[in-house]
């Protein structure tokens, strides 16, 4: 029987856990697609819709709103197509509100499996008739209150853009999140180094280096893949995209100082120095600039940071246990390298 | 402590003074890369000479403060071990670097304005700007100019170690630069200065921890 550590156990029952429920638990359901994309009042409106993991045909007593600011309108008629497609029939009476002569609407259904949003769905086109002015008007529109109750099922929710891969956030973050604890782990042992001169700290604080420049790289990995996909390109130059750049050529520098100086006390003194040197600098570079510029990114430039718009509570039982599970496991794989240089240093 | 300081500062002064060489060959430098521009490019605009001017920051730096360490003959070191504190060598060192920097800064804007134009708006904001990145950058890469004697006087490693270790210093710094140049609106622009006023602290306190540790052989 093999003897473990306690700490590696959770490695080993959370890490199946967050990669079996991070591809297996299924998506919400949402709206893909939407024609046309402009409304008129005073007519009546036929609105196709294109759901994902929807089942209208299933579903019974399905009920659609367009709905502005607290203004909304029910649709007279729901033609369902399959589980995927239907048609939405809306007789506008106006505008809602008098002061906005036209505005984005939101579309908001319920369905038996839970509630349907699609924000800023539909433009409400102004009118261009004469007497125009009477059309802005509340009559028929209705402010009472949705019938939308905020259960949730054990979905990941649905986000226009992201769609399934909203899974890569717990592949993607926690690797950055275990990156810099590696590094910080590192910059421990150096200093411990540094102190004590015991030449098993240096090589402790390599291997801690030589894994969170591992999980860098496959983060950067896992995150152009994901930006193949919702920003179009796999590098668009985004601020924090430089800065993971920036600081995986700060620590390249550290394996280059090793590789020059062949003394081993030398080596260890100096890459000990540059590593706290390095880590230091590291700091403005990765929580202090990019609040500076725009960014892609959740958290910069106006978008949203990891608010209940990104982590639902069924997110949150996956990525927490996927933080912790990748920071043991980057420990672990650092152990185990340590040892076998201590093998390998110890045989030749 | 500061008249050991100001010893070793005179003495690299008066090393400079009776060779000329450092200041010489970086004018030389300095006045080929403006002819070189000056046929490649023929005329500068706004855009372009935000990003000459630091081009020609960075390679300046460098090449001047490289030497800062592998100049003094090996044994020297110990001379100077046994009589100053290590501290003292670093900030004769970073001083001298600062305010040779310095002067090679405004070489280098004057002779680009002589040949193009200056087209700054906003002086009081680019001498402050030019003035706290010159010391960010005469602070840190004298740390790793020490960094790349003690692995043995690579040249090369000097370049790569400290581009990257250079670049939030230059981000802020170009970023505040095109602001004085009236290229881009920023009213929040303190921010950035304020950025790389905290570099230089934190370079300045991990070098008083950090340079004895690495000045002892």
């Amino acid at each position: 029987m093999v003897k473990l550590s306690w700490w590696k156990w959770i490695f080993i029952l959370l890490m199946p856990y967050v990669i079996l429920m991070g591809f297996l638990v299924p998506l919400g359901q949402g709206i893909t697609d939407l024609n046309p994309f402009i409304v008129n009042p005073l007519k009546i409106n036929k609105l196709d819709i294109v759901g994902y993991n929807t089942r209208f045909a299933e579903n019974q007593g399905i009920r659609a709103w367009l709905k502005q600011g607290e203004y909304h309108i029910e649709a007279d008629e729901i033609i369902v197509r399959d589980e995927r497609h239907a048609s939405l029939h809306f007789t506008l009476p106006g505008f809602p509100d008098t002061s906005k002569k036209d505005g984005d609407l939101a579309l908001v259904m319920i369905t038996s499996d839970g509630p349907l949003v699609l924000p800023s769905a539909v433009n409400l086109a102004a009118s261009k008739s004469p007497d125009s002015s009477a059309l802005y008007s509340g009559p028929g529109w209705s402010t009472d209150q949705l019938p939308v109750s905020e259960e949730s099922n054990f979905n990941f929710p649905f986000r226009n853009i992201l769609g399934e891969t909203i899974r890569n956030t717990y592949f993607h973050v926690p690797l950055w999140f275990a990156m810099i604890l590696l590094f910080f782990i590192s910059v421990l042992k150096s200093i411990r180094y540094l102190q004590k001169k015991q030449i098993g700290d240096d090589a402790k604080a390599e291997s801690y280096v030589l894994i969170g420049v591992l999980f860098g790289i496959l983060g950067t990995v896992t995150g152009s893949i994901w930006a193949k996909f919702t920003w179009g390109s796999f590098w668009s130059f985004d601020v924090k995209q430089n800065m993971a750049a920036i600081s995986l050529l700060i620590y390249g520098g550290y394996f280059i100082i090793r590789n020059s100086v062949q003394d081993p006390d030398a080596k260890a003194r100096v890459s000990g120095v540059y590593n706290v040197f390095a880590f230091v600098l590291m700091i403005p570079l990765i929580f202090i600039i990019p609040r500076r510029y725009d960014s892609l990114h959740p958290g910069n430039g106006g978008n949203p940071a990891l608010g209940s718009q990104d982590l639902d509570n069924t997110m949150r039982m996956v990525f927490y246990p996927a933080v912790i599970a990748y920071m043991i496991g980057g420990i672990w794989i650092a152990q185990l390298r340590y040892r076998i240089k201590l093998i390998y240093n110890n045989l030749y | 402590m500061v008249r050991e300081i100001l010893g070793l500062f005179l003495k690299d002064v008066r090393t400079e003074w009776r060779n000329k060489q450092a200041i010489s060959s970086i004018a030389l430098y300095l006045f080929s890369i403006i002819l070189v521009l000056y046929y490649a490019l023929v005329r500068i605009d706004r855009m372009i000479w935000s990003g000459v001017l630091w081009l020609v920051l960075i390679f300046l730096a460098i090449n001047t403060i490289t030497v800062s360490f592998s100049r003094d003959v090996k044994h020297r070191h110990w001379y100077f071990y046994t009589l100053t504190h290590p501290l003292s060598v670093y900030f004769s060192k970073a001083v001298y670097n600062l305010i040779l920097l310095l002067v090679l800064d405004t070489l280098a804007v004057l002779l680009l304005g002589l040949f193009f134009n200056i087209p700054v708006v906003d002086w009081p904001l680019f001498m402050i700007t030019m003035f706290l990145c010159t010391s960010a950058i005469s602070l840190i890469l004298t740390f790793v100019s020490l960094i790349s004697a003690k692995t043995g006087d690579q040249p090369v490693l000097m370049t790569i170690l400290s581009t990257p270790l250079l670049f939030p210093v230059l981000m802020s710094g170009s970023r505040l630069c095109l602001v004085s140049l009236r290229l881009i609106q920023d009213s929040n622009y303190f921010k950035d200065l304020l950025a790389i006023v905290a570099i230089n602290m934190i370079t300045f306190a991990l070098t008083v921890f950090l340079f004895p540790i690495l000045w002892r052989d």
